[in-house]
C-alpha cells in the first residue's frame, strides 16, 4: 500500500497524537490495575496503606490456612457451580427461542419483549426475585399451591442445594436478551441456500438445526460462555441482593465477588479492617481462573469446517 | 420457509413463545402493581389487581430522597462515559485500520485483549488510584473507570467499520491535499453513524445499571447512581413493601420505557455490534 | 483554510468538555466551602436509618440551642456500616465528623487504626456517665466515644394470640414450651425467626433466651479469662435448645430475613418473636400490633434471671474531622440528661446510660423494670472474643445458622466455635 505508507512517514505526528491519549488512558486505568494486583498480592496492609513485603505468605492463606482456605474453596465452588448452570442455561434456551422466531411472523414483536429482562439493574432483580420467592408472600408458592403442585414448595432461597441453582435460574431470566440477540444474528447470517439445500434434500427441521446452524453457531457459543465467564467471576449484585454480601444461607451462596468485596473491605460489625494481602491475592487467583476459562473455550469454539 | 409448517406445530410454537413473553414480562409487571398496592394487601392478594390504587409512593420517594439527583448523576455518568468512550476508541482506531505501520497489529490485540479483563479485578488499584488522585467520592472517577472498560470494544468495532471504508475516498482527498486529521474529520466519521450508534448503545446498559463501581467509589449521597441509591433505599423503606417496590420500580422503568420507544434503532444497535465482534 | 476541527469533531469537543466539567463540578470529594465564621456544619453517622425522622427531631433541639452550628445525620445501611464508613475513614475522608461505634474491641480497633480521637478533656460532661460504662467505649488509656444507648434483649408476642388462646405470660422454660406446642397444634406461626440473617440467631438470640442456660454473666466473665472452653457443657445444651426451638419456627424459615421476621410480627402472622430486641419498640408501636414483652423464661422456677443488656451505640470522633470543635459541642450536649430523655422519648427501646429520673413510653419502662431486677449481662462474643478473625460473633453466629439448618449437631457447633477461638484467644 504505497500511498498508505507515504502518509506514514509524513504523518508521524498524527499517529502519535491519535493514539497517545487513548494508549495512556487504557494502560493506566485497565491494564495496570488488574495487573498491579499481583504485585499488591506479595505484601501485607490495609485498604490504602502496605505494610510490608511477605512474599507468598498471602496465596499460603488463601490456599492453607482455615478460615481463609475454607472461605476461599467455598466460594470456588459456588462460583463454579453458578457459572455451570449459568452457562448451559444462556447457551440452550435462548438459542431454542432464536431458532424458533427465525421461522415465525411476528418475530418484532416478541424479539423487542424477549429483551426487556436484560433492561432491568441486577439489583432489582435479585431483590424482586427474593420477594417473590419469599416462602411466606411469594407469589410463587402460592401459585403453586393454587395449582396443587404445592409438594414442590420449598424455601427456595435457603435451601443448601437449591439457592445456587435458583440464583443460576434469575440470572438465566435477566441475561436472556443478549444471547438471544447474539444466536438470532447468527442464524441469520447462515447461508440460506445451504439450509434449502439440505431441505431439499429431505432433511427434516431438527436435523437441519443440529448439522449445520449450531456447528455453524460455534463461535456465537463460544462469546455467550465467555461472556458468562466474564460475567460471573465477578458476579456480586445478583448475590448482594438476592441473599447479602457474605452469600448466606451459611455461606452457601458466597461467591468470588462477594469474597472478594468483603476481603477489601473488612467484615461486618466486627471491626475487623481490609485485608490487601489477601484481597490481592484472590484477585490475581481469580485473574488466572478467567484467563485459563477464556483460553479454553477460544480452542473448543474455533470455527470447525468450510463457513 | 417462514410462516409455512403444519398448524399443530404452529400453535405450539407460538405457545411456547407466549410462554416466555409471559415469563419475561410477568415479574416486571407484579413489581409495578406492587409499588401502587396498601401493606396489607400486598400479604394477603399479592398477585390480584390492586383493589385501592396507591399513588403516593412514588411522590414519597422522589421528595424524601433526593431521586432526582440520583438520576441526574446516572445521566451525567452515562452520558459523559460514553462521549468519552467514543471520542478515545475512534482516534486509534483509524490510525490502526488505515494507516498500516509496523506494531499496529500488536496494538490492535492490546487493545482488544481488554475485554477479557474484568476490571473489577482491579478494584483494589482502582481506589488507591483514585484516593491518589483525590478523585474519591466523585463522578469522574466512575466516568474514567467506565470509559477504561468500554475502550477495547470500541476500537473493535470502529476498526471493523472504518477499514470498509473504500480507500478511494480516502486517497481521492489525499489528492486533493488534505491532511491525515481532515480527512479523519470529514470523510471517515460521517460514515461511521451506524457504528457510533451501536457502541454508544451497548456501552449505555451495563453503564447506566452498574452498581459495583458506584457502591465501592460513591459514598456521599449527593453523587450516589440511582443502583445505588435503591439499594440504600431499601434499608431505609424495608418496612413498607409498597415504597419498596415503587423504588425497584423507579429504577427499572425508565430504561425500559427508554427502550421500547427506540426499540427498532436499539435492536439493531446491537445486532450491528454483535455482527462486527 | 478551514481547521482541523469538523463541525462534528467540535461538537463532541465541546461535548465532551462540558460534561466533564459538569461532573467536575459534583465531582472533587467532599471539599465545601471553608464555613463561613459563624456557621459550620457536621455530619453524624451510624447504622440506624430507621431513625432519620427522629434524630433529626432529636438534633432540631440541640440547633435550637446553638444556631450556629448544622447537625447532620447520614446514616449508612446497618450491613454495608462496617464497609463503607472502613473506607471513608482509610481514605481519610472528612465526610463524618461523629460516628457511631460499638463498644469493646470494635471501638479499640477504630482506635488503633488512628480513626478516632480521645475524648478525655474534650468533651467535659464525660463524667456525668458512670465509670464503669465509659470503660466500655475505652480504648489506650481514654475514653473514646460517649455511650449513647443500650439496649435489652427479650422476646415480643403477640397480645391478641396470646388472648385467643388463653395462654400466660410464661416465667419458666416450660411453661414457654408448652405455649408453643399449643400455638403449633393450632396451626398459628409460632415463632417468627429465619435462618439468613444469622446475627438474629448468634447475637439476638443465643445471648438473649440462651443466657439462662449457659450461666449468663458468670459464665462470660469465665470465657473471657480463658478458664472455660466453649465446648463446656451448658454452651452445648444452649445449642441443643436452639435446636429443639427449629420445630417452632414459621415454616421456610430457612430463607426468611430479618426483614420478614420483622413483618411477620408486625402484621400479627407470628405468635412470637425471640430475636427481641428493644430497639423495635418504635417500629412494632407504629404497625399497631398489639405486642407484648417478657425477659427470656428462665430454665428452672426460682433461677436468677441473666438479661442480656448490651451496650449499644456510641458516638466517637473523628480524626479527620474539620469541625473538631463543633464536634466537640455536639458530643458534650449527647452527654447531657436533656439529651438522654430526648432520645428515649424519640427512639424508645434505646436505654441511656445517664442517670437521672425519666419518663419512658410504657412499654419501654416496663422492659426497664425487668431489667432493674435482672442480672445484667453483654452479648457473648462482644467483650474480647472478637478481637481477631475468625472472631466469635462470626463463628457463633455461622454456628447457630448450622444448628438451625441441621448441619451440625450441638457438639460439633460448641466444638467448631472452640476450635475457632483457639487459633488466636489465649484459654487457659
Amino acid at each position: 500500500m504505497q500511498r498508505g505508507q507515504r502518509a506514514l512517514r509524513g504523518n508521524l505526528h498524527v499517529i502519535i497524537l491519535f493514539l497517545a491519549p487513548t494508549l495512556l488512558f487504557y494502560t493506566a486505568f485497565l491494564i495496570l490495575p488488574v495487573f498491579d494486583s499481583l504485585r499488591l498480592s506479595l505484601y501485607s496492609g490495609k485498604l490504602l496503606r502496605i505494610d510490608r513485603f511477605v512474599g507468598l505468605a498471602n496465596f499460603h492463606r488463601l490456599f492453607f490456612v482455615p478460615p481463609f482456605n475454607t472461605a476461599f474453596f467455598n466460594a470456588f465452588r459456588n462460583t463454579l457451580e453458578l457459572f455451570v448452570i449459568l452457562a448451559a442455561i444462556q447457551n440452550t434456551i435462548p438459542l431454542v427461542f432464536a431458532v424458533i422466531i427465525s421461522r415465525v411472523r411476528f418475530a418484532s414483536f416478541f424479539r423487542v419483549v424477549f429483551f426487556i429482562p436484560s433492561l432491568v439493574p441486577l439489583i432489582v432483580v435479585g431483590f424482586l426475585f427474593k420477594m417473590i420467592l419469599n416462602p411466606v408472600w411469594g407469589v410463587l408458592d402460592k401459585a403453586l399451591r393454587f395449582i396443587h403442585l404445592g409438594l414442590l414448595v420449598r424455601p427456595w432461597l435457603g435451601d443448601a442445594h437449591l439457592a445456587i441453582p435458583v440464583i443460576a435460574l434469575i440470572g438465566g431470566w435477566v441475561y436472556f436478551g443478549l444471547p438471544f440477540v447474539l444466536f438470532l444474528a447468527g442464524i441469520n447470517s447462515i447461508d440460506h441456500e445451504m439450509i434449502e439445500a439440505a431441505r431439499i434434500d429431505g432433511a427434516g427441521e431438527i436435523a437441519v438445526t443440529r448439522r449445520i446452524i449450531i456447528p455453524l453457531l460455534l463461535p456465537v457459543f463460544g462469546i455467550v460462555t465467555t461472556l458468562a465467564l466474564i460475567g460471573n467471576i465477578t458476579q456480586f449484585d445478583l448475590i448482594y441482593s438476592a441473599a447479602n454480601a457474605w452469600g448466606d444461607p451459611a455461606y452457601r451462596t458466597d461467591v468470588f465477588g462477594t469474597l472478594f468485596y468483603r476481603s477489601m473491605f473488612g467484615a461486618n460489625n466486627t471491626g475487623i479492617t481490609s485485608d490487601l494481602g489477601l484481597a490481592a491475592a484472590l484477585a490475581s487467583v481469580m485473574f488466572v481462573i478467567v484467563l485459563v476459562g477464556e483460553i479454553l473455550v477460544l480452542r473448543f469454539t474455533r470455527r470447525r469446517g468450510a463457513s | 420457509m417462514r410462516g409455512s409448517g403444519r398448524i399443530p406445530v404452529r400453535i405450539a410454537l407460538y405457545t411456547v413463545l407466549a410462554v416466555q413473553a409471559f415469563i419475561a414480562l410477568y415479574p416486571i409487571v407484579l413489581m409495578a402493581l406492587t409499588s401502587v398496592k396498601t401493606n396489607n394487601e400486598i400479604f394477603t392478594h399479592p398477585y390480584s389487581l390492586p383493589r385501592t390504587w396507591v399513588t403516593g409512593n412514588y411522590a414519597t420517594i422522589i421528595t424524601q430522597s433526593s431521586y432526582l439527583r440520583y438520576y441526574a448523576n446516572s445521566v451525567i455518568v452515562t452520558a459523559a462515559s460514553i462521549t468519552v468512550i467514543l471520542g478515545l476508541s475512534l482516534l486509534p482506531s483509524y490510525v490502526i485500520a488505515k494507516l498500516k505501520f509496523r506494531g499496529s497489529g500488536l496494538l490492535y490485540l492490546y487493545f482488544l485483549a481488554g475485554m477479557m479483563i474484568p476490571l473489577r479485578l482491579g478494584t483494589l488499584n482502582i481506589v488507591r488510584t483514585m484516593n491518589w488522585l483525590s478523585l474519591t467520592d466523585s463522578l469522574l472517577a466512575l466516568i474514567v473507570v467506565y470509559a477504561a472498560i468500554g475502550i477495547p470494544y470500541g476500537v473493535l468495532i470502529f476498526t471493523g467499520f472504518i477499514r470498509e471504508i473504500p480507500e478511494e475516498l480516502s486517497n481521492a482527498a489525499r489528492m486533493d491535499g488534505a491532511s491525515e486529521y481532515g480527512i479523519f474529520a470529514r470523510i471517515i466519521v460521517p460514515n461511521l453513524r451506524p457504528a457510533i450508534a451501536a457502541a454508544a448503545i451497548i456501552n449505555a446498559l451495563p453503564i447506566w445499571n452498574d452498581f459495583w463501581f458506584p457502591l465501592i467509589l460513591i459514598s456521599s449521597d449527593a453523587k450516589k447512581t440511582f443502583p445505588l441509591a435503591t439499594a440504600n433505599l431499601f434499608g431505609q423503606y424495608q418496612t413498607d413493601f409498597g415504597l419498596v417496590f415503587a423504588a425497584l420500580s423507579l429504577a427499572s422503568l425508565p430504561m425500559i420505557i427508554v427502550y421500547l420507544l427506540i426499540s427498532k434503532q436499539y435492536l439493531r444497535g446491537i445486532e450491528t455490534g454483535a455482527l462486527k465482534g | 483554510m478551514r481547521g482541523i476541527l469538523s463541525l462534528r469533531k467540535t461538537g463532541v469537543f465541546l461535548l465532551v468538555f462540558l460534561t466533564i466539567s459538569l461532573a467536575c463540578a459534583f465531582a472533587g470529594g467532599s471539599k465545601e466551602a471553608a464555613p463561613a465564621q459563624t456557621q459550620s456544619t457536621i455530619v453524624v453517622t451510624s447504622w440506624r436509618t430507621e431513625d432519620i425522622a427522629a434524630v433529626n427531631a432529636i438534633n432540631a433541639v440541640f440547633m435550637k440551642k446553638y444556631p450556629n452550628i448544622t447537625v447532620k445525620f447520614d446514616p449508612i445501611k446497618n450491613t454495608e456500616y462496617s464497609a463503607q464508613l472502613q473506607t471513608a475513614l482509610e481514605t481519610k475522608s472528612d465526610r463524618y465528623d461523629v460516628i457511631g461505634v460499638f463498644p469493646f474491641g470494635w471501638v479499640e480497633n477504630y482506635n488503633k487504626n488512628g480513626y478516632i480521637q480521645p475524648l478525655n478533656g474534650l468533651v467535659k460532661n464525660l463524667s456525668n456517665l458512670p465509670q464503669a460504662v465509659l470503660d466500655k467505649y475505652s480504648a489506650g488509656g481514654s475514653v473514646v466515644a460517649v455511650p449513647v444507648a443500650a439496649v435489652a434483649h427479650g422476646i415480643y408476642y403477640n397480645k391478641d394470640i396470646f388472648a385467643k388462646y388463653n395462654l400466660k405470660v410464661p416465667e419458666t422454660w416450660a411453661e414457654f414450651i408448652s405455649i408453643c406446642d399449643t400455638l403449633k397444634q393450632a396451626g398459628v406461626n409460632v415463632i417468627a425467626q429465619g435462618a439468613v440473617d444469622k446475627w438474629t440467631l448468634g447475637e439476638g438470640g443465643f445471648p438473649n433466651w440462651g443466657a439462662n442456660f449457659y450461666g449468663g454473666e458468670a459464665t462470660r466473665q469465665a470465657l473471657m479469662a480463658g478458664d472455660i472452653k466453649f465446648t463446656d457443657p451448658r454452651f452445648v445444651k444452649t445449642f441443643a435448645v436452639l435446636k429443639s426451638l427449629v420445630q417452632y419456627f414459621v415454616p421456610g424459615y430457612q430463607s426468611i430475613d430479618y426483614v420478614a421476621m420483622q413483618q411477620l410480627f408486625k402484621t400479627g402472622q407470628a405468635a412470637m418473636m425471640i430475636c427481641g430486641g428493644s430497639w423495635e419498640l418504635a417500629g412494632f408501636k407504629a404497625a399497631g400490633v398489639n405486642f407484648g414483652w417478657f425477659p427470656p423464661p428462665v430454665q428452672n422456677a426460682g433461677d436468677k434471671e441473666q438479661l442480656c443488656f448490651l451496650s449499644d451505640l456510641g458516638y466517637s470522633l473523628s480524626r479527620y474531622s474539620k469541625n473538631t470543635e463543633a464536634a466537640a459541642t455536639y458530643l458534650n450536649w449527647v452527654s447531657t440528661p436533656e439529651f438522654a430523655q430526648l432520645f428515649m422519648t424519640n427512639i424508645p427501646g434505646f436505654y441511656s446510660y445517664m442517670p437521672g429520673n425519666y419518663t419512658l413510653d410504657p412499654a419501654a419502662t416496663s422492659i426497664l423494670k425487668a431489667v432493674q431486677s435482672s442480672v445484667l449481662t453483654e452479648r457473648l462474643m462482644a467483650q474480647k472474643l472478637s478481637d481477631k478473625p475468625p472472631t466469635g460473633t462470626d463463628l457463633l453466629d455461622d454456628a447457630c445458622v448450622k444448628v438451625v439448618l441441621g448441619e451440625f449437631t450441638p457438639e460439633q457447633a460448641a466444638d467448631y466455635v472452640q476450635s475457632g477461638l483457639a487459633t488466636w484467644f489465649p484459654f487457659k
